[in-house]
């Protein structure tokens, strides 16, 4: 031993001291305060416990003392269980056979009944639970209801507070007995489920390692936790059925005591099967979709995330390939909820999803493994597959949107920006928020706009550039923000989402609100193009009379576009959700060129018009220019409706989805009814003006539209990721702002307004100058040829 | 019962107070008294838990500071014979010896060893928790790609290392004990018994220092993150929720450590002390922070409250216990641990349960 070593054991001696006061307390603690039936059966596991912890050490007194005190714990816990005095009979068997372990020094026999004892604790307590919950004895079920263990952690659940919230609930009156008993349950199960699953898992473990002690526990407890679900087995499968599955469970604690390694991997696979296909706790039909929504969304994810970690064959960004697997084994884990159901439908193509599942699975494992790395395409075509089966299975409700499920994906991928943050990653943290920005505008947003626009407005401000208190996502990692930083816009993120995810999964608010929300879409988008129409329309009146035609063609042409995206199959529309804004980005683009071309046009057109008309040219020029101005116009009257209008479609039929058509076309009608008003106000006022002012009039409607035209496609650009966001700090502008002016605190969209506008004066005063220079010339021509005329002798 | 308690969790501290001779007193003034008495979220007093805290990372602070000196010292030695470790050893082997065991007493019972007691907090307070994973539990980019920091160490000659891990279990915990053969500058034969032992080496200077650096000014960033910072209720929920699940994984590297496996083992951290100290000292800033916020549990349900109480005082006294027989000389089997680790995957999974219920009950989201 050298010198550190015994200088360490010198230490610890001191502390020795008070590890012998310190246990010798908790144990009187503990045996004093065991009046509650938590307590109560802590102290009975912990005796038992104790004693295994002893007889490994071969230290039997020290063991019999552990048993000792579960025997007190069991005379405490006894009378509470008055109402089920067989599963005290149980106790007392289990505890004389621990005794007898003890004395013989039989350490697995004494593991098999350590974790008989506790699940068996654990199956009197859930009925207890129930029983108290409904004869109304409230007080009771919340003291048993502490008598309980939770599913395992994972990256993607922890324990969840159902039961007791439930409770709860039912206790103030906001939850119905009926629900509160559902809840109840179905935590319960489902924590009982995960702990069965784990006990198979530790068991095969076990075996593997050659821990035989460990092994016999671990199919006690399997054991003991089915036969806590094995009455919903039973209501699922019939009686036949569970005694068979009884049988496989007692066979497997039996070949983990004889070391029977065949019989042992034989049940272990049975009992794998079985439990692949069984979910013990009750799903309600939302929950079911929720899930089958989710097992989409997480292998749709697992291409994108292969894809970027791999070259060819090669693993080139391994925290790739970490996500890809952990989506893979989220897919997993909804798939495993929804099976029982898809079983019932199409057995045989659920057990094809299954296998591919598996093997796409253990691709991903290899790959990350580095043993054998597929190329992407290959993953993608197996994701594609099965996500072909699982729609063709799907009844049709889970086919829908399920845009609350989407918010527990956006959830699952915030996660992954905090943990990419935290370890300096911020590639990775970028690449994860772009994915949970995707799941959200393509599903959760579009609903939010229906019932709760600002809270979508509030959602994606917080995306990308921040609300002007806070800093956005995209900025923050663009700027390699510290992880508190992070952790608190992702706090605020989980905080508007989470109101989000309330305000969906509460009942839709009523048609009116709908009707009201939908109409309000339709007038703001539509707003923009009526202007533009409307002026221009009012603007062409004497020689320009003719360029009304290309303008109108071009509108209606865009309106029937909208109106045939509309009417479009359901699954047409929501393939085409996920380019939803970047398709309004490339229109946007488009319909700013052409309306700046247009602009340009205008301006001179004012003047040249007055001048060609004055002069008998008209015909000339629009020989020449003829051709290129009906398809500006053309393009300018397209682009003004439908740069909106896709994207309209797609907002409204999320709406439809959750409102149905009629109530979303009364609220179309009405917005487009108010988009007609304010068109037909303007033509008309326009009209009654004076040219000269309802041609300034008309121009400075056009600079308006075009600058906030160019204010809302800056934003769209920098929220598909094509440019850059630099916030303004400390300017908070109002959710108004952004929607009607297209004005965002992001210097990107300030300077290209401010461009815009300088773009619209320079082109006037340019208008003007070219028009007062061509003017001169023409004076000056017009001069220099009479002052010759009158000085030429032939005059 | 706080009282108790706070003896209970003493008992980590005095593994550390016993070394360094500080009174246990000191120990049990850290800690505040906390009535266990029923109370408002809006009335928890959890000054406490940052006082605790503070006392904590200053400990680390001062240690961390002797051990700089002490690494450059040794630095300048070396450097003065040209890194000629043998020239050195023969010169100052008998001089050295003691040095270096007084540094590594130094990194065991104020550097690590205080850290250890404040890790529970450190690692489970989301704004603190960066510094966790620089000083303690981070992985290296060679163990862990996808989650290990993007940090550098710059050592004196210029050498850059990236995403090395932990400054304590990857750094100088290998460079102090010679675990790692990079890290040594000779093996030599400590205590002149004939043979040369695990930890009997001279480390590397350059690394040492290097490391050493790095570790100083790492704990003096969390010392100021740690002044900056005022617990809230979601801080102290959210330090039990994460960290106290967390304790079957150390058992697991306790399983693998030479603690358990012997000279099969080769891991290269967690050689110096058992992991079991390393859970001990979490536990015991878990315990603390869950003194200062029984009272809000209180005050929704009792039964709960005692139950959490019970879970927790049961996994100290489990971990203290092992401890001790391990520190009695018990050389527990693979197993074995394998069954204790099992017992505490249960206790802790069932208490992170419990208090999941308390912070419903409470309305106490997490913080992040």
């Amino acid at each position: 031993m050298n010198r550190f070593a015994r200088v360490l054991c010198a230490g610890v001696l001191l502390g020795l001291t008070f590890v012998t006061t310190y246990s010798s307390h908790t144990q009187i603690h503990a045996q004093e305060s065991a009046s509650t039936p938590a307590l109560a059966a802590h102290d009975l596991n912990a005796g038992v416990f104790a004693a295994q912890s002893q007889l490994i050490l071969s230290n039997q007194d020290a063991a019999q003392a552990g048993i000792d005190r579960a025997d007190v714990a069991l005379e405490i816990i006894a009378p509470m269980f008055a109402s089920d005095p067989d599963a005290v009979a149980e106790f007392q068997t289990y505890l004389d056979e621990a005794r007898v372990a003890v004395e013989t020094g039989d350490n697995i026999a004494l593991a098999i009944t350590k974790a008989s004892i506790s699940t068996t604790i654990l199956g009197a307590a859930y009925r207890q639970t129930i029983a108290a919950v409904q004869s109304g004895d409230l007080d009771t079920a919340a003291a048993w209801l502490l008598v309980r263990e939770y599913r395992p952690t994972t990256r993607f659940s922890g324990p969840n507070a159902k039961a007791t919230t439930a409770l709860s609930a039912l206790s103030t009156g906001e939850m119905t007995l009926d629900d509160a008993l559902l809840a109840i349950s179905a935590d319960l199960l489902d924590a009982y489920q995960g702990q069965l699953d784990a006990a198979v898992v530790d068991a095969v473990q076990a075996e593997k390692s050659g821990y035989p002690i460990s092994q016999a526990e671990a199919t006690s407890r399997a054991k003991g936790y089915w036969q806590i679900v094995a009455p919903a087995f039973e209501t699922q499968h019939g009686a036949d059925a569970r005694l068979a599955v009884d049988q496989t469970f007692a066979s497997l604690v039996a070949a983990a005591v004889a070391g029977d390694t065949a019989t042992f991997d034989a049940s272990i696979a049975e009992a794998q099967e079985i439990l692949g296909q069984f979910r013990a706790a009750p799903m309600t039909d939302e929950e079911r979709s929720e899930r089958a929504h989710q097992l989409i969304q997480f292998l749709g994810l697992i291409p994108v995330e292969y894809k970027r970690g791999v070259n060819g064959t090669t693993v080139t960004i391994p925290l790739e390939i970490e996500e890809a697997k952990a989506f893979s084994e989220a897919a997993g884990a909804a798939f495993a909820d929804i099976r029982p159901a898809l079983n019932q439908i199409d057995p045989d193509a659920t057990k094809t999803i299954a296998l591919g599942l598996q093997s796409l699975d253990q691709q991903l494992a290899d790959a990350r493994a580095r043993t054998t790395v597929v190329e992407s395409s290959v993953i993608a075509d197996a994701v594609n597959a099965l996500e072909d089966q699982l729609r063709t299975v799907y009844p049709t409700e889970w086919n829908q949107s399920s845009s609350t499920a989407d918010f527990d994906v956006v959830a699952t991928l915030l996660d992954q920006v905090l943990a990419a943050t935290a370890a300096g990653q911020y590639q990775q943290a970028e690449s994860a928020r772009l994915q949970a920005y995707a799941v959200f505008e393509t599903g959760p947003e579009k609903h939010l706009l229906g019932f709760a626009p600002r809270l979508a407005q509030e959602t994606e401000a917080l995306f990308w550039a921040g609300n002007g208190s806070t800093r956005g996502l995209q900025v923050a990692i663009a700027d390699h923000a510290p992880v508190a930083e992070m952790q608190a816009i992702l706090a605020e993120l989980d905080k508007v989402l989470a109101e989000g995810k309330q305000r969906l999964g509460a009942d839709r608010p009523g048609n009116a609100s709908i009707i009201f929300n939908s109409a309000t879409i339709v007038f703001r988008e539509g707003l923009e193009g009526i202007l533009i129409l409307a002026s221009l329309l009012a603007s062409m009146v004497g020689a320009n009379r003719i360029y009304k035609k290309p303008l109108v063609v071009g509108a209606i042409g865009a309106f029937v576009a909208t109106v045939i995206l509309f009417v479009l199959a359901r699954t047409v529309l929501l393939s085409l959700g996920q380019y939803g804004e970047k398709l309004e980005a490339v229109v946007s683009l488009i319909a700013i060129g052409v309306l700046l071309i247009v602009m340009n046009w205008f301006f001179h057109k004012v003047y040249w018009t007055k001048w060609i008309a004055h002069h008998h040219q008209r015909r000339r020029m629009l020989i020449r220019g003829a051709a290129g101005q009906f398809l500006g116009l053309a393009i300018l009257g397209f682009t003004s409706v439908f740069r909106e209008g896709a994207e309209t479609v797609l907002f409204l039929q999320a709406m439809v989805l959750d409102a149905g058509t009629w109530t979303v076309v009364q609220g179309v009608l009405l917005g487009l009814a108010g988009v007609a008003v304010v068109g037909a106000l303007v033509f008309f006022m326009q009209a009654k003006l004076p040219h000269k002012k309802m041609l300034i009039i008309t121009g400075f409607m056009i600079a308006f539209v075009l600058v906030t035209m160019v204010g809302t496609t800056v934003h769209v650009l920098q929220v598909v990721g094509w440019m850059r966001i630099t916030p303004i700090e400390h300017v908070i502008l109002p959710y108004w702002s952004g929607v009607w002016l297209g004005l965002y605190a992001t210097w990107e969209g300030v300077i290209a307004q401010v461009l815009a506008v300088v773009f619209v004066i320079g082109s006037y005063f340019a208008a003007e100058w070219s028009h007062e220079r061509s003017q001169r010339a023409k004076i000056e021509a017009s001069m220099a040829t009479h002052s010759s005329g009158a000085l030429s002798p032939d005059s | 019962m706080s009282r108790f308690r706070r003896l209970g969790a003493g008992v980590a501290l005095t593994l550390v107070m016993s070394f360094s001779f500080v009174p246990l007193v000191a120990a049990q003034e850290a800690t505040p008294v906390v009535s266990a008495s029923p109370v408002a979220v809006e009335d928890l007093e959890l000054s406490g838990i940052k006082t605790y805290l503070v006392e904590r990372v200053d400990a680390v602070v001062a240690g961390n500071a002797t051990l700089l000196a002490a690494a450059q010292q040794y630095y300048d030695l070396v450097s003065a014979n040209d890194f000629d470790y043998q020239a050195v050893w023969d010169q100052f082997g008998p001089v050295l010896v003691p040095e270096i065991e007084k540094a590594r007493d130094v990194w065991i019972n104020q550097s690590s060893g205080n850290y250890e007691l404040s890790e529970g907090i450190v690692a489970g307070v989301p704004a603190l928790s960066y510094y966790d994973l620089l000083l303690d539990a981070g992985a290296s980019g060679e163990e862990d790609p996808a989650n290990a920091l993007d940090n550098e160490v710059t050592l004196p000659d210029g050498t850059v290392l990236q995403s090395p891990g932990s400054f304590y279990h990857h750094l100088t915990e290998p460079a102090l004990w010679g675990t790692h053969p990079d890290y040594v500058g000779l093996k030599v034969d400590f205590d002149g018994d004939g043979t040369i032992e695990i930890g009997e080496a001279l480390p590397d200077a350059n690394f040492l220092l290097g490391t050493m650096q790095g570790l100083n000014q790492a704990s003096l960033d969390l010392q100021a993150a740690v002044a900056a910072w005022e617990p809230t209720p979601e801080d102290a929920f959210t330090a039990l929720l994460t960290m106290v699940p967390t304790m079957n994984e150390y058992f697991d590297d306790w399983k693998n450590s030479p603690f358990v496996l012997g000279q099969d083992s080769t891991a290269e951290s967690f050689v110096a002390v058992s992991r079991l100290v390393d859970v001990a000292g979490i536990l015991n800033g878990l315990l603390v922070t869950y003194d200062h916020v029984q009272g809000v549990v209180l005050s929704v349900n009792p039964e709960l409250a005692a139950q959490i109480d019970a879970g927790l005082d049961e996994m100290m006294a489990f971990v203290t216990d092992i401890h001790a027989q391990e520190d009695g000389g018990t050389r527990f089997t693979p197993e074995q641990a394998d069954i204790f680790a099992a017992q505490m995957e249960e206790m802790s999974s069932a208490s992170a349960g419990q208090i999941t219920q308390a912070m419903a009950l409470l309305g106490i989201e997490p913080a992040s």
